[in-house]
């Protein structure tokens, strides 16, 4: 069965919140790691980036859910949806990392369960990073102690969404069913 | 052989409702884990526990031989010192947890210095001076503290950082140290003290952070 392809909606969530990530991973870092502090400096701005790209991954997917709900819906459904080969997926993931052969993905045909995995974890790491954010944002109505909290987990939660978008990126673009594979081999 | 089922739903709930709960009621991470984070991610996070903040793109170069600290402006007499003559006049340990807004601290800071009072009674402030502008050596980073508080125990002008010199990074070669307060109230490359009629908006302040630093317990 050929591959459903992905709505409007979906393409431009899906690049808008990449966008979005991807300025979060990059101001994050360099606020985090020493010696890209000390080589960007501008503690301002790269705060102020963080928090705007913070606020379009909390806004974009609600505008684009009032906008387009029912592709929306149809994509949190078949991403939610887990059926027994989604499950089978877990026996044998080095077929989706190592191999060319085909994935197998369950009735609806868009996502098997790595997918299906990776959009929860990413989706919950993203909202406890938003609201972890919070309190390191207005650190004076919040105790020390909690914002020390909040801290850890947006640093650990960061470091692992980092992890798995390393993942994500392998196996879109550069894995041997990637993007870019594809497009070499005209597939 | 499960049924289909939304499970996806179930684990984003999970995770959120997980992490909520460590926020909430967790006593933080668990050792292994911070221990995790903290070894082999040791190239990512800085060996002595701080990290680097400057609103601008360099840190200020100084010479031993030409720098000068300068106290001025509502004070009967202005005082300009060297680097060794601050050093010389040092006379104040201050140990301290140092505690950043954003959440990260660091235990038992010994800093040494010159007692801000001190610095402020031989310049010999006169009326109607409230307040004590801090200014680094870019001026770039300017930050206020009002008189009575430039005056308090432990506030002092840092050379010396856990018994060695102060390094570029951590404010050289002297930096204001007020141990009450979070940390972006220590202008860091202190260049030039002058006592002010009233207190003014520091940097942060400017851009939206708390008039009253006072680390909250």
């Amino acid at each position: 069965m050929p591959p459903t392809p992905a709505s409007a909606a979906e393409k431009t969530l899906h690049w808008l919140v990449a966008a979005a990530v991807t300025g979060l991973v990059a101001t994050g870092a360099v606020m985090y790691v020493p010696a890209l502090s000390q080589a960007v400096g501008q503690r301002f701005w790269v705060r102020a980036g963080h928090l705007a790209a913070a606020g379009a991954v909390a806004l974009m997917p609600g505008v684009i859910a009032a906008v387009r709900w029912p592709e929306v819906r149809e994509l949190e459904r078949s991403l939610s949806l887990w059926e027994p080969v989604d499950v089978a997926w877990f026996t044998q993931p080095w077929r989706v990392f190592g191999s060319r052969g085909v994935v197998e993905v369950g009735e609806g045909g868009r996502f098997n369960g790595g997918q299906k995995l990776f959009a929860a974890l990413i989706t919950s790491a993203l909202v406890i990073l938003l609201v972890t954010g919070v309190p390191m944002y207005w650190w004076d109505r919040f105790s020390a102690e909690l914002v020390a909290r909040a801290r850890e987990l947006h640093v650990v939660l960061a470091l692992a969404l980092v992890a798995l978008l390393a993942g994500h990126v392998y196996l879109g673009l550069l894995s041997p069913y990637g993007l870019l594979e594809r497009r070499l081999r005209g597939r | 052989m499960i049924s289909p089922s939304y499970v996806g739903r179930r684990l984003f709930l999970s995770g959120v409702a997980a992490g909520l709960g460590l926020i909430a009621f967790g006593g933080g991470l668990p050792a292994v884990l911070r221990s995790w984070l903290e070894s082999p991610l040791g190239d990512l996070s800085p060996s002595d526990g701080f990290h680097f903040y400057s609103v601008t793109g360099s840190i200020p170069g100084w010479d031993r031989r030409r720098w000068r600290l300068v106290v001025d402006g509502l004070v009967e007499s202005p005082l300009t010192m060297g680097f060794d003559d601050l050093v010389a006049r040092r006379s104040v340990t201050v140990r301290t947890d140092f505690h950043c807004v954003t959440g990260w601290s660091v235990a038992g800071v010994r800093w040494d210095g010159l007692a801000l009072r001190d610095l402020l009674q031989a310049a010999g402030p006169k009326e109607p001076a409230t307040a004590v502008r801090f200014e680094s050596a870019d001026g770039a980073y300017v930050d206020y503290l009002d008189m009575t508080t430039a005056r308090a125990e432990g506030v002092i002008v840092a050379t010396h950082l856990n018994g060695a010199p102060l390094t570029a990074e951590r404010g050289a070669p002297a930096r204001l140290v007020v141990p009450f307060f979070y940390g972006y109230k220590g202008v860091k490359w202190l260049h030039r003290v002058t006592v002010v009629q009233a207190t003014g908006t520091g940097y942060w302040e400017a851009r939206g952070y708390a008039a009253d630093a006072r680390i909250r317990g």
